[in-house]
């Protein structure tokens, strides 16, 4: 039996939390899906502070760029400095047309970025390299 | 999309991963990893002994390759290798002096041309 892969999805968007809800169920992988909705939550989940003292540390992120209270860039800031989240990979979530955003965040550390809507085909692809790579 | 691919030419791709990448059966694949300066030193030090030319290659002209690597690739069989090397400016100077001197005379042009416009830029 395949392992399950423990995701965290940083969305505000209920509507686009559904979309990645769907290609993951779409993507036919067995994902555990833990979802957050702003930029601070994403922070203390990933920090282990409460409520997320238990928290384990997921195979991969996928982070909205465009959130309240902290952004993407922001959450980039205040993680990649954590020893546990170094080499966690995390891929960023936009519908900006920007360069700037997404080079913004390679220099970041993001190891890749997906255009949203997120699509269960090109999700699929990139979780099982992630799998075969990084565990 | 083939994010192996992709990964490998990263500079955020950890190096326990680019080490694994390195090990591909993909030559694009093994020769972005040649070219990323993030590779460690050691990998690239395996890679510089692959069978395909266009990994040396990119081994020999990536600026964090170790030194004695560039000493044994600049003697490498492959003509295409040397040329690589005879085209950067980051070269050590006496590697491009013995290139300029090459067997090959196209090799040996290219690195009297790089040399030549390292003068030139030094001098300005």
């Amino acid at each position: 039996m395949n392992k399950f892969i423990e995701v965290l999805l940083v969305e505000d968007s209920p509507a686009d939390v559904r979309i990645a809800e769907e290609a993951i169920i779409d993507a036919g992988m067995n994902v555990n899906l833990h979802v957050v909705n702003d930029g601070e939550a994403a922070v203390r989940y990933l920090t282990q502070q409460a409520p997320y003292s238990d928290a384990a540390t997921p195979d991969i992120v996928l982070l909205d760029l465009n959130m309240p209270k902290m952004n993407g860039h922001d959450v980039l800031e205040e993680i990649r400095i954590q020893n546990n989240m170094k080499d966690v990979p995390i891929v960023l979530l936009t519908a900006s047309e920007s360069c700037d955003d997404v080079e913004k965040a390679h220099s970041l550390g993001i190891n890749y970025y997906l255009r949203k809507p997120v699509q269960g085909p090109g999700l699929s692809e990139l979780l099982t390299a992630v799998q075969s790579l990084w565990h | 999309m083939d994010f192996y691919y992709i990964f490998a030419g990263s500079p955020n791709t950890p190096q326990r991963v680019l080490t694994r990448l390195a090990l591909s059966g993909q030559q694009k694949v093994r020769g972005r990893i040649a070219e990323n300066r993030e590779t460690p030193a050691d990998i690239l030090q395996v890679l510089a002994g692959d069978e395909n030319w266009e990994v040396r290659a990119s081994v020999a002209t990536n600026p964090r390759a170790p030194h004695e690597v560039v000493e044994i690739l600049s003697r490498d069989e492959n003509a295409d290798v040397r040329y690589s090397m005879a085209e950067c400016y980051h070269m050590p100077f006496h590697v491009l002096d013995r290139l300029a001197q090459d067997e090959n005379p196209y090799v040996a042009e290219r690195a009297r041309m790089t040399l030549e416009e390292m003068f030139v830029r030094l001098a300005i």
